[in-house]
C-alpha cells in the first residue's frame, strides 16, 4: 500500500496521453503530451523522470480499441488452467498480442466450464511508443491495464457511497466521464462487473454545458439502447453517475428524462466521496484526474494485461528487485550475525585476558610462596609431591603377613597345608583428591581398594575318612572366616571330590587310579580380602 | 541482462552479493573458528587458574602442616625413597636379609629399571623409577620367610609393593631329615617364590645416566 501510493499513471488515449503524478496526499496532473509531438518517446521519458521523478508506471489504455469477449471454458486441473486460458485467448484475439482473462463471478454456468471476460488490444503505435520511452527511461512497469475494466470497481464504490436505500441496490450502473484527450467514455457495469464500455466523441466545451449535456444525453440514451440486449429492464434498477463541471449538473438533471437514479458531480467531489484527495485541479470536469487517483493507488488490480514487450524487459527486472531485497535481508542477518559474532568474541577475549591476568599474578604469588619455603631449607614441591607420590602407591600396597598370622591360627596343631599362593587379585582405583594433604593420606585409616586373594591347598593322609576330611575342612574354613571376619572364605575344593570350584589338572594314563585317588583326598580353600586390614 | 536491469541496479546487486558472500566468508571460515579457538583457551586458561587458586590455596594452608610435612619427608629420605636403586647395594641388601631371616638361600633376578609416569613427581623435577624384583627362597621353616617378607616391607629402601607370593611345602619332615638337621645340614623344606615391584624417586637429571645401561 505504501508503494501502491507512489506512481505516475499514463491514460492513452487515440491522440495522446496523460501522465498523472499520484501519492497518497494528492494526484497531479503532469503533461498531455500529444502523438505527433517531435520525440515523442524523449518527450514522455523526461517527463516521467523529471516531473515524475522516476516513479513506477501504470498504463491504462482508454483507447477506443479494446476488444472483449464473454467466454465459456471447460473446467480443467489448476496445472493445465494457464495453459487452457492462453491457448483459448490467442484462438479468441489472434492478432492482438496484448490480452488477458478475467474470471467472472456470480454468473450462471453449468459444472464444466467457467465463464471468463476475455479482454485484448493491439499492440498501437502510441502504445509501443509509451512502452519504449518507459523502458528508455528504466523506470519500472507496474503494469498496462484496461482503463474501463479497472474503472468498474471505481463505479460500484462510488456507487455505494453517493447513494441510499432502493438506489444502493440497483443492479446497473452507468459511469460517464469526459477523457482530456477527447471522447466520451461510458463503463456499464452490472453487479460491479464491466457489463459494457462505449467510448464516443463529444464536444469538449465548459462554455456550453447546454450544448455538452445534449450530447451526453443522447450518447447515455444510445448506451440504453445497448443495454436491453445485454439483459436490462427497468426494475433492475440504474444508477447513473455523470462526472461533469457543477454547470453542467444541474442541465443534465433537467435534460435526462430516464428512469434512473443520476447523480452528477465534478472530479474533487467524486474523490472526496471515495476518500481521495486530488489537490489542486483547474479543470474538475475530466474524469481522467478521478481515474488516475484511484488507480495510482489501488493495491491489485482487477484484470493485468500480459504483454509481450513488457515481460521481456520486466520480468528480468521484477526478478532484479526480489533479489535485490533478498541480498538486502540476507546482508542485513548477516551483518547482525557478524555483530553478535564479533560482541561475543570481544567478551571471550576479555575473558581470557582477564584469566591469563590472573593466573598470571597467582603464578606470580605461587612462585614468591614457594621461595619463601625453599629458604626454609626445604623444596616444598618435593616435599609436597614426593609424599603424594609415596601414599599413592602405599595405598597399593598388600601386606600379607597378617593374613598369613590368621590363617596359621586358624590351622591349630594338627592340621597343615602344603601351598599357599597369595596375589594382588583386583584392582579398584579409588578416586584421589589432589589437593588432599599428604599429612592426612600418611595418617589415613582408609581400606585400600585392591584385594588380595589367597588359596590354600591341603591334603590328608590316604587312610582318612572322607566324611572326617570334609568335616575337618568345613571346620578349618569356619575357623578362618571367625579369624578373618572382614574376608570372604570359600571352599573351593572338598575332600573327596564332593564339590570343586577352583583350578582343575589331571593326568590320563597308567596311573589313573592313583591320581584320582591322590585328588581325592585334597582340599583348596579361596581366601579373598582387603590388602590390608 | 545488464542493459535491461540497469547498470546502476547491477552494481547494487554485486555489491549486495559480495556483501553476503564475504560476510558468511569471514563468519563461517574467520571468526568461527578463531572464536572456537579462543574459547577452548578461555577454558584451559580457567582451569588453569582453578587449579593454581588450589596450588595456592593449598600451599598457603600448608605453611600451618608444613612442621608435620618436613618430619613425614625426613621418614622419606630415611626410607631411602629417593634412592637411586644401585644394583651393587641390593646384592649386599639382600645378603643381609638372607642372613637375618634365616633362610638357607635367597635368589633373586634384577630386570633393567624402568621409568614409570607420574605427574606429581615430574611436577617437581623427578621422575618414579620401577624395578620388578623377583625371589625365590629356600627354608627350614616357613617363619623365615614371613621374616624375610616382613624385612623387605620394612626394611628395603624404597617403596616395595609385593604383588605375588607362594610357599609351597618342599619335604616331609621325617626321621632322616630330621637326623641330617642334628647333624647340623642345612634342609629345604620350604620353597618360595615372591614378586615385587620396587620404586623409589630420582632427579629427572639422573635418570638418562640410570637407564641408559653399560657398554656391554
Amino acid at each position: 500500500m505504501l508503494l501502491s501510493s507512489l506512481r505516475n499513471v499514463i491514460i492513452l488515449s487515440d491522440e495522446s496521453i496523460q501522465i498523472y503524478s499520484c501519492s497518497k496526499a494528492r494526484t497531479k496532473f503532469i503533461d498531455s503530451i500529444p502523438m505527433d509531438t517531435i520525440d515523442f518517446e524523449e518527450a514522455v521519458s523526461n517527463c516521467l523522470l523529471k516531473q515524475g521523478r522516476g516513479k513506477p508506471v501504470v498504463i491504462l489504455n482508454g483507447m477506443v480499441e479494446q476488444h472483449y469477449r464473454k467466454e465459456k471454458v471447460p473446467k480443467v486441473t489448476i496445472m493445465d488452467q494457464s495453459n487452457v486460458l492462453k491457448r483459448r485467448l490467442s484462438v479468441a484475439f489472434p492478432n492482438h498480442p496484448i490480452r488477458a482473462a478475467l474470471k467472472l463471478s456470480g454468473e450462471k454456468t453449468d459444472k464444466k466450464s467457467i465463464n471468463y471476460l476475455f479482454a485484448a488490444m493491439p499492440s498501437s503505435d502510441i502504445f509501443n511508443k509509451v512502452v519504449n520511452s518507459v523502458l528508455k527511461a528504466k523506470i519500472s512497469i507496474v503494469g498496462v491495464y484496461l482503463l474501463p475494466v479497472e474503472v468498474a470497481p471505481l463505479a460500484k464504490k462510488l456507487g455505494s457511497k453517493l447513494y441510499s436505500g432502493e438506489a444502493s441496490n440497483a443492479t446497473w450502473t452507468i459511469m460517464v466521464g469526459q477523457h482530456r484527450g477527447g471522447g466520451l467514455r461510458q463503463v456499464v457495469t452490472r453487479n460491479g462487473q464491466l457489463a459494457l464500455t462505449r467510448m464516443s466523441p463529444v464536444v469538449d466545451t465548459d462554455i456550453e454545458p447546454e450544448l455538452w449535456a445534449g450530447e451526453v444525453h443522447s450518447e447515455i440514451k444510445a448506451t440504453m439502447s445497448y443495454l436491453s440486449r445485454f439483459g436490462y429492464t427497468p426494475n433492475d434498477g440504474l444508477n447513473i453517475i455523470v462526472i461533469a463541471n457543477d454547470s453542467c449538473a444541474d442541465i443534465l438533471e433537467r435534460v435526462v428524462d430516464i428512469d434512473c437514479n443520476l447523480k452528477v458531480l465534478n472530479a474533487k467531489d467524486a474523490a472526496s466521496a471515495l476518500s481521495l484527495r486530488l489537490g489542486q485541479h483547474d479543470d474538475l470536469r475530466y474524469a481522467d484526474t478521478l481515474y488516475a487517483s484511484f488507480l495510482g493507488q489501488v493495491s491489485k488490480f482487477v484484470l493485468p494485461m500480459e504483454t509481450p514487450l513488457i515481460s521481456q524487459f520486466v520480468r528480468p527486472r521484477q526478478i532484479a528487485s526480489l533479489a535485490t531485497i533478498a541480498l538486502l535481508i540476507g546482508t542485513a542477518a548477516v551483518g547482525f550475525f557478524l555483530f553478535k559474532s564479533i560482541q561475543e568474541g570481544a567478551v571471550v577475549k576479555d575473558k581470557l585476558l582477564i584469566a591469563q591476568q590472573q593466573t598470571n599474578a597467582l603464578q606470580e604469588e605461587y612462585d614468591i610462596e614457594l621461595e619463601k619455603k625453599k629458604k626454609l631449607g626445604f623444596d616444598f614441591l618435593l616435599v609436597n609431591n614426593s609424599l603424594q607420590v609415596f601414599n599413592q602407591h602405599q595405598k597399593s600396597k598388600a601386606y600379607y603377613l597378617k593374613t598369613i598370622r590368621e590363617i596359621g591360627l586358624s590351622l591349630g596343631t594338627d592340621l597343615t597345608i602344603d601351598k599357599i599362593i597369595m596375589s594382588v587379585a583386583e584392582v579398584k582405583q579409588q578416586q584421589q583428591n589432589p589437593y588432599a594433604y599428604p599429612e592426612q593420606e600418611l595418617s589415613n585409616e582408609e581400606q585400600p581398594t585392591e584385594n588380595v586373594k589367597s588359596v590354600l591347598m591341603m591334603s590328608f593322609a590316604k587312610d582318612i575318612e572322607p566324611d572326617v576330611g570334609v568335616s575337618l575342612v568345613n571346620e578349618l574354613r569356619n575357623r578362618i572366616q571367625i579369624n578373618l571376619p572382614q574376608h570372604k572364605v570359600e571352599i573351593a575344593k572338598q575332600v573327596a571330590g564332593l564339590s570343586y570350584t577352583g583350578n582343575f589338572s589331571g593326568e590320563a594314563g597308567v596311573d589313573e587310579e592313583a591320581t584320582a585317588e591322590e585328588q581325592e583326598l585334597t582340599a583348596e580353600i579361596v581366601i579373598q580380602g582387603a590388602l590390608s586390614w | 541482462m545488464v542493459k535491461n536491469i540497469g547498470f546502476q541496479k547491477t552494481v547494487i546487486l554485486a555489491v549486495l552479493a559480495f556483501l553476503l558472500i564475504g560476510g558468511l566468508v569471514y563468519k563461517f571460515y574467520v571468526l568461527d573458528p578463531k572464536h572456537k579457538k579462543m574459547t577452548r583457551q578461555m577454558q584451559g586458561q580457567e582451569a588453569q587458574l582453578s587449579t593454581m587458586r588450589q596450588n595456592m590455596a593449598d600451599l598457603k594452608d600448608s605453611m600451618i602442616r608444613f612442621e608435620e610435612q618436613k618430619e613425614d619427608f625426613r621418614v622419606l629420605l630415611g626410607k631411602g625413597f629417593f634412592d637411586v636403586q644401585d644394583r651393587v647395594a641390593v646384592d649386599a641388601r639382600v645378603k643381609i636379609m638372607q642372613r637375618q631371616s634365616g633362610l638357607i638361600n635367597a635368589r633373586y633376578s634384577i630386570p633393567p629399571l624402568q621409568v614409570e609416569s607420574n605427574e606429581k613427581a615430574e611436577e617437581a623435577g623427578y621422575k618414579v623409577i620401577i624395578t620388578n624384583l623377583d625371589f625365590t627362597l629356600e627354608a627350614l621353616d616357613d617363619a623365615d620367610v614371613y621374616s624375610f617378607i616382613s624385612l623387605l616391607n620394612y626394611g628395603f629402601p624404597g617403596h616395595v609393593s609385593i604383588r605375588n607370593v607362594e610357599i609351597e611345602r618342599d619335604g616331609e619332615l621325617n626321621y632322616p631329615t630330621l637326623r641330617k638337621i642334628g647333624s647340623g645340614g642345612r634342609v629345604s623344606l620350604i620353597k618360595a617364590t615372591v614378586k615385587t615391584e620396587w620404586r623409589t624417586m630420582v632427579p629427572d637429571s639422573l635418570v638418562g645416566s640410570l637407564t641408559s645401561g653399560g657398554p656391554f
